[in-house]
């Protein structure tokens, strides 16, 4: 390891995962106090509205029964949109410097003006990245348990729930990762590349929320990442969701491959 | 020994024209110059020779290795300023220095303190708070703070001010005498008058000319002012190596094509009254390469 890399890296990631890890865990600590409080409430509610049952199913990715048992309310706060933004945000800032946001800055004149190799930079980057990762779902995973351990519902994840939860998020999280590393492996200008990955987080969130009612959709949802991460489906069957895993880890494994394959042999112009 | 070498050497991308068919080799120990008017393709060069770029066509060795397949071995030693240098913002000077350290893994701290001194750079400052001109001081500094066996600049006097540029070329030179070389481009005449050793000129990506400064002076010509003593002697038919571009009266002004000598043997025994040859007049002979490729 190339101790100088690894500082830059470390320095340029710590921000956004300090900011990223403190929403996560601020939100899923949150949601997992309050939501019990009005576990009665919501079920009244899904009863007299449809569309609010709807809403839900296209949050969680799953058809709800006529009450919210306990493995939803202990989902939802992992399948929240703002929880998966947050998170996912961490990706995309984290994802897109290299080499879209060096290009873009001009730095990696000075960055590639040294002894390192490209594939060593990569490697490198993507070592913090990962880590940086694992601190921030980590954290969330903390506030989670802290804020369930407050609220006293006795809805407290079980270590192997955690643990199914964290593993399912990570390989979401690695995919969009991957996801943006490729376009910034092709591209130059990190703004058009930041777009164009949040468009596909949209239509992806998309997907799996329209496919709970709406049969196009449906058959679009094996390309969505999102319809592999599936907190409800953990929660009750208590299985690792095996497939799930194999898809989403698989996928990044590629895409991430891709963007190191593409990045190493690119021309790098900041003109 | 051959520093840099291209062969045939072509690149070009997207709108940009970039080199086409640059064959050119550096020797080592020397300074040489990389000239050419803006869009002539030497940054692309300097990219290529660099490995940030592929060649479309050609070769590029630097240091006896590939530049496109070798670049991390290359850049052990060789130090690197680009044309538009940007650093990190939030890194300081001392801060710079200790990460371009740790990167090459080699203590860089005392030299680049040294050259800090020596272009008054403060080194406790924020990149971010710095003016262009101090930038350029901290890129010099990172790009020579390892005694680098070559040094690629990259028009490295741009916003620099004149006392710094003079200490920077007393640095190359030094640098040069004691076995090192440096590639630099520029679109100063009197730069490169006054620093390189050997020349190469670029025009719209392809090579004009590459040959030593010494010989560079030896084709150019000399401003050449006679007051001839009478008029009759004014009326002589001038030799041919001489093109007039003023006849007035007694005085005859023009350009000398060729070695002085000659010129001293023609005057010998005529009537002169005053007499003044000015020095290779490089910046008209540039500008002829510049503007028709050194076509006549």
């Amino acid at each position: 390891m190339n101790r100088g890399l690894v500082a830059k890296s470390i320095r340029e990631v710590w921000p956004a995962t300090l900011m990223c890890g403190l929403l996560a865990a601020v939100f899923e600590g949150l949601v997992a106090f309050l939501l019990p409080r009005f576990e009665e409430q919501m079920n009244v509610q899904i009863l007299e509205m449809d569309f609010v049952r709807r809403i839900i199913e296209g949050m969680l990715g799953t058809r709800i029964a006529e009450q919210l048992g306990p493995e939803i309310i202990s989902s939802v706060p992992w399948a929240h949109p703002i929880m998966l933004a947050v998170v996912l945000s961490h990706a995309v800032i984290c994802c897109t410097r290299l080499p879209a946001g060096e290009v873009d800055r001009g730095t990696i004149d000075v960055a590639l003006g040294l002894p390192i190799s490209r594939w060593q930079w990569m490697w490198i980057d993507s070592v913090t990245w990962i880590g940086s990762a694992l601190v921030v779902i980590m954290v969330a995973v903390i506030g989670n348990a802290t804020g369930s351990a407050i609220a006293g519902s006795g809805r407290l994840l079980q270590p192997h729930q955690a643990g199914m939860i964290f593993t399912n998020l990570l390989g979401l999280y690695l995919v969009f990762g991957s996801v943006a590393w490729l376009i910034s492996s092709l591209g130059d200008r990190r703004g058009k590349v930041i777009t164009t990955v949040f468009v596909l987080i949209v239509t992806s969130f998309l997907i799996s929320y329209l496919e709970q009612f709406w049969e196009p959709a449906r058959i679009a949802g094996w390309f969505s990442a999102l319809s592999y991460y599936r907190p409800v489906g953990i929660l009750r069957t208590g299985q690792w969701p095996v497939r799930d895993l194999l898809v989403l880890y698989g996928a990044a494994a590629v895409l991430w491959g891709c963007a190191a394959v593409v990045f190493t042999r690119r021309d790098l112009c900041t003109t | 020994m051959t520093i840099i070498q291209t062969d045939q050497l072509t690149r070009s991308y997207g709108k940009h024209r970039g080199v086409e068919g640059l064959s050119m080799n550096v020797p080592g120990g020397s300074v040489y110059g990389f000239l050419g008017p803006n869009g002539a393709g030497k940054t692309t060069a300097i990219r290529v020779l660099l490995g940030f770029l592929k060649p479309n066509n050609g070769s590029a060795e630097v240091l006896g290795r590939d530049s496109w397949r070798d670049g991390r071995g290359i850049k052990k030693d060789v130090g690197y300023l680009p044309g538009d240098l940007r650093l990190y913002p939030w890194m300081t000077g001392e801060s710079a220095l200790r990460w371009v350290g740790q990167v090459r893994r080699r203590d860089v701290m005392p030299h680049g303190r040294d050259l800090s001194d020596e272009f008054g750079l403060d080194l406790s400052r924020r990149v971010r708070e710095m003016s262009r001109g101090t930038r350029q001081k901290l890129g010099l500094v990172l790009a020579m703070a390892h005694a680098p066996k070559l040094l690629i600049l990259d028009e490295p006097t741009t916003s620099l001010d004149p006392i710094m540029q003079q200490r920077l070329h007393r640095q190359l030179r030094a640098g040069a005498d004691s076995g090192d070389t440096v590639f630099f481009s520029s679109h100063s005449l009197s730069e490169v008058d006054r620093l390189c050793d050997r020349v190469a000129i670029v025009r719209e990506g392809k090579l004009v000319t590459e040959q030593s400064l010494a010989s560079l002076r030896a084709d150019a010509g000399h401003r050449v002012t006679i007051r001839w003593r009478d008029a009759q002697s004014a009326d002589t038919e001038p030799p041919a190596f001489l093109k007039l571009q003023q006849r007035d009266g007694r005085v005859w002004a023009g350009e000398l094509d060729g070695p002085v000598d000659r010129f001293v043997s023609w005057l010998d025994g005529r009537p002169i009254e005053d007499l003044s040859i000015g020095p290779p007049d490089l910046e008209a002979l540039f500008h002829h390469y510049y503007e028709n490729g050194g076509a006549s």
